[in-house]
């Protein structure tokens, strides 16, 4: 901060006279050699000297004969305040339970469901609470993966080109291929 | 603390309700100042002040004297005016008061007029100054509070609170140019 800015912190101060002895001193020594804060210091006497102008709020008798006796009331009033009732209380209880409740008859409706699926042929699927043990659980996930890659191993090769997939067997599996060919007498 | 209000504090404390009437008639007049100064409207200051002595009374049972009661209750007043004046309600109080022509009184009436023009000038100068900072403006100003006594009461450093009423001077400076 610079030499000037921290005397002018103290200008308002000087005004007001509240300085110390010894600031008063040294900012006075400053003024005498500083034009910028010369000038500085004027135009905070002008201003605080508006401040003096300012009118003084004065209040009749009866104004502050009241006053305690309102902090009387206001005090006697949040005493006896009863709880006011609030929507709020109960809408946000009842908002909570309805969602409960229809997340238990979604959850009722999707286990039905899986149920039937479970009893249709061609496809089984795994209700995870019904096993009785992880390691039929495990059985039944290893069962269905390997369902699931000779479904996707069925679908790879019903797509694939049969040129593509000549030119990726070495000579070996083309003549194992080739014997089997022949073999179903085509 | 003054001996005279630890004495009302501890009755209060006992269960002396009277105490408490007693402390609010000698504070009321200098709570009720220095609200005013903070929000400039006389009828919204009163009520202010009010709320401030009612927040007192349900404070003053837990305090333990670790500061004076002047200063807890300046604490308490400097506070509830900094979030009043940052309450919705009182910007929209402040667009109306802005609005407001100088009336002239019975009298001398030019220079009642000069002197509303004053006054409202000062207001508004003063609302235009950021909460905090005018509360730092009024209580070393007004009130002639030390540093060391609004540093304890806003609980900020000296040198920052020197700097923020440094701030306040000059902006203040700066808005009434026009009456120097």
């Amino acid at each position: 901060m610079k030499e000037c800015e921290i005397y002018q912190q103290d200008l308002a101060d000087y005004v007001n006279k509240k300085l110390s002895a010894q600031e008063e001193k040294g900012l006075l020594l400053h003024l005498a050699d500083c034009l910028a804060c010369q000038r500085e210091l004027k135009e905070i006497e002008a201003t605080l000297l508006l401040f003096q102008k300012e009118r003084e709020e004065e209040h009749s008798e009866a104004f502050w004969a009241g006053f305690a006796a309102e902090v009387r009331e206001k005090i006697q009033s949040k005493k006896e305040k009863v709880p006011i009732f609030k929507p709020g209380w109960v809408l946000i209880p009842v908002g909570i339970l309805l969602v409960l409740f229809v997340a238990a008859s979604l959850f009722k409706v999707d286990q039905r469901f899986l149920s039937q699926k479970e009893r249709q042929t061609g496809g089984r699927l795994v209700w995870l609470e019904s096993q009785a043990s992880q390691k039929s659980f495990d059985q039944e996930l290893e069962q269905s993966l390997e369902n699931l890659s000779q479904e996707v191993e069925k679908i790879y090769w019903q797509d694939e080109d049969i040129v593509t997939l000549l030119a990726e067997l070495n000579e070996e599996q083309f003549k194992k291929l080739e014997e089997k060919v022949k073999k179903l007498n085509l | 603390m003054s001996e005279n209000d630890i004495q009302l504090v501890q009755e209060f404390q006992a269960g002396n309700e009277k105490a408490f009437n007693q402390l609010v008639l000698k504070y009321q007049t200098r709570i009720f100042n220095l609200v005013y100064r903070m929000i400039r409207n006389t009828e919204e200051a009163k009520d202010l002040a009010q709320d401030i002595f009612v927040k007192a009374y349900q404070g003053l049972k837990q305090f333990r004297g670790e500061s004076s009661f002047s200063t807890w209750l300046y604490q308490i007043a400097v506070n509830s005016s900094i979030n009043y004046s940052n309450s919705k309600r009182w910007k929209n109080l402040v667009s109306i008061f802005e609005a407001k022509e100088p009336e002239a009184a019975w009298g001398n009436p030019v220079q009642d007029i000069q002197k509303e023009k004053i006054n409202q000038a000062i207001d508004q100068a003063i609302l235009s100054l950021p909460p905090q900072q005018r509360s730092v403006f009024i209580l070393r100003h007004y009130e002639e509070l030390p540093y060391q006594e609004i540093a304890r009461l806003a609980g900020r450093s000296e040198g920052a609170l020197k700097a923020n009423y440094f701030q306040a001077v000059q902006k203040l400076k700066k808005k009434l140019a026009h009456l120097r």
